[in-house]
C-alpha cells in the first residue's frame, strides 16, 4: 500500500489535505487504502501499487490519479502494468505496448521507450520492429 | 527555410541503424518520419551512434531536467547537451562499467543508480559512490565479531533509492533513511525537509536519518519535495 508525505500544494498526495504533510498518509489521503486489496495476488497488487508517475502536480498509479494538474484529465489511461508515463515536471503522455499517446490525441509508434527532459525528448526502438508511420 | 522552434527542445529517438535520433521537440517525434506530401517541415533529427547501441539492444531511458541515462544491457550511457553549442553528446559512464543496474532514480538534474550489489552511485557531471554508514545510524553490522568479511560491512546494503530536489532517500532492510544534500539544485531558501518530505525532521538534514514509515517498506519513490513508500501488507 502506498503512503506519501511532503508537498501537497497541488493535492498530488492527499486531495483536500494540508499543503504540507510531514508524516506518511495513505496516498488517497482519505484515511483508507486507495486500492482495495480484495483477492488480488501479490503480483497483481504489486502492479497496482507501482507508481507510474509522481511529481508535485500529479501522482499516477495503474488505478489512481491524484492531483490538481489539469492534464490529468486529458492524458491517456495507463492501467497496464508496463505503462510508462512521460513528462518533465508534468505528465505529457503514456507509452503502452510501443505506442506513445500524448495530450491532444496524437500518437506515434513503434517506440520501445520514451523519456522527456527540459531540453528534449528521448525515444528508442529496436530494429526488427520498426515500421513506417 | 528551416523551421526553428522558439523554445530550445531536442527529441532523441533510438533507431534502426545503431543511432540515436535527436529531435527538437515532441511534435517532431510525432511527425517522424515526415510526410512528403505535407507542407509542415519539422526540425531534422540529429543522429548519434554508439557501439553499445545495436539494432536489438534493450534500452531503457531515464531523464532528469537536462540530461538522460540510457541503460543498455547493463551498460550505462549518459546523454548531455553541450553548454556552448547545445549539441547532444552521448558517452559511456565508465565508473559504472561492469556493475550492472538494478534501478535508476532521477531527481533534480542527477541520477541515483542502484547496482545489484546494493551500492548507489550519484551521476551528474561526475560520478560519486554513496556511502550509508551503519555507525552513524546506530545499526550494528551482521558479523559475528570474529573479524571476518561480514564484520567489515560497515555500510548498509541498499535495496532502493529515490532522489528528490535537495534530498536522497535509500531503502535498506525495509527501513527508509534520508539526508539532505546542499549540492542539489534546489533553491537555497528551501531545506531538505521544507515540505515535510522527510517527516518533519528539524534543521538541516546533513546526516543519514531514519524516516519512520507505517510498516516494512518494499519500494520508495520521490518527487521534487515529496516521498512515497510502498508498505508491505
Amino acid at each position: 500500500m502506498l503512503y506519501a508525505q511532503g508537498n501537497n500544494i497541488a493535492n498530488a498526495l492527499a486531495p483536500g489535505g494540508p499543503s504540507t504533510i510531514n508524516h506518511f498518509v495513505p496516498l488517497s489521503g482519505t484515511g483508507t487504502a486507495p486500492d482495495a486489496r480484495g483477492d488480488l495476488s501479490d503480483d497483481a497488487q504489486q502492479a497496482k501499487d507501482r507508481v507510474l508517475w509522481h511529481n508535485w502536480t500529479a501522482t499516477i498509479t495503474p488505478n489512481l490519479r491524484i492531483g490538481d494538474d489539469p492534464v490529468l484529465a486529458s492524458i491517456p489511461t495507463a492501467s497496464e502494468r508496463n505503462a510508462r508515463v512521460i513528462g518533465v515536471d508534468r505528465p505529457l503522455g503514456v507509452l503502452v505496448d510501443r505506442v506513445l499517446k500524448v495530450l491532444g490525441g496524437r500518437e506515434a509508434r513503434p517506440w520501445d521507450d520514451v523519456g522527456v527532459t527540459e531540453l528534449g525528448v528521448l525515444a528508442w526502438r529496436t530494429c526488427n520492429q520498426v515500421t513506417t508511420g | 527555410m528551416a523551421y526553428v522552434q522558439p523554445s530550445y527542445h531536442w527529441l532523441i529517438a533510438g533507431a534502426e541503424d545503431n543511432v540515436v535520433y535527436v529531435f527538437r521537440n515532441l511534435d517532431a517525434l510525432l511527425d517522424y518520419p515526415p510526410d512528403s506530401t505535407s507542407d509542415d517541415v519539422s526540425p531534422a533529427p540529429v543522429r548519434l551512434s554508439h557501439p553499445l547501441l545495436t539494432p536489438t539492444s534493450d534500452v531503457r531511458i531515464y531523464t532528469a531536467y537536462t540530461r538522460a541515462l540510457l541503460v543498455c544491457n547493463s551498460h550505462v550511457l549518459q546523454l548531455t547537451f553541450d553548454r556552448r553549442t547545445a549539441s547532444p553528446v552521448l558517452a559511456v559512464v565508465d565508473e559504472l562499467a561492469g556493475l550492472g543496474v538494478a534501478r535508476v532514480s532521477a531527481g533534480g538534474d542527477r541520477f541515483g543508480v542502484l547496482t545489484p550489489a546494493g551500492e548507489v552511485y550519484l551521476v551528474e557531471d561526475g560520478v560519486e559512490r554513496l556511502s550509508v554508514g551503519r555507525e552513524g545510524l546506530g545499526i550494528e553490522n551482521e558479523g559475528d565479531g570474529d573479524g571476518g568479511e561480514e564484520d567489515e560491512l560497515d555500510e548498509l546494503e541498499i535495496e532502493d533509492v529515490a532522489l528528490g530536489d535537495g534530498f536522497i532517500a535509500v531503502l535498506s532492510s525495509g527501513r527508509v533513511y534520508a539526508r539532505g544534500d546542499s549540492e542539489s539544485p534546489a533553491p537555497s531558501v528551501l531545506t531538505a525537509d521544507t515540505f515535510g518530505q522527510l517527516g518533519g525532521l528539524a534543521g538541516d538534514v546533513r546526516d543519514w536519518t531514519h524516516v519512520p514509515a507505517p510498516g516494512r517498506v518494499s519500494r520508495i519513490y520521490a518527487g521534487r519535495f515529496s516521498l512515497l513508500v510502498d508498505v508491505e501488507a
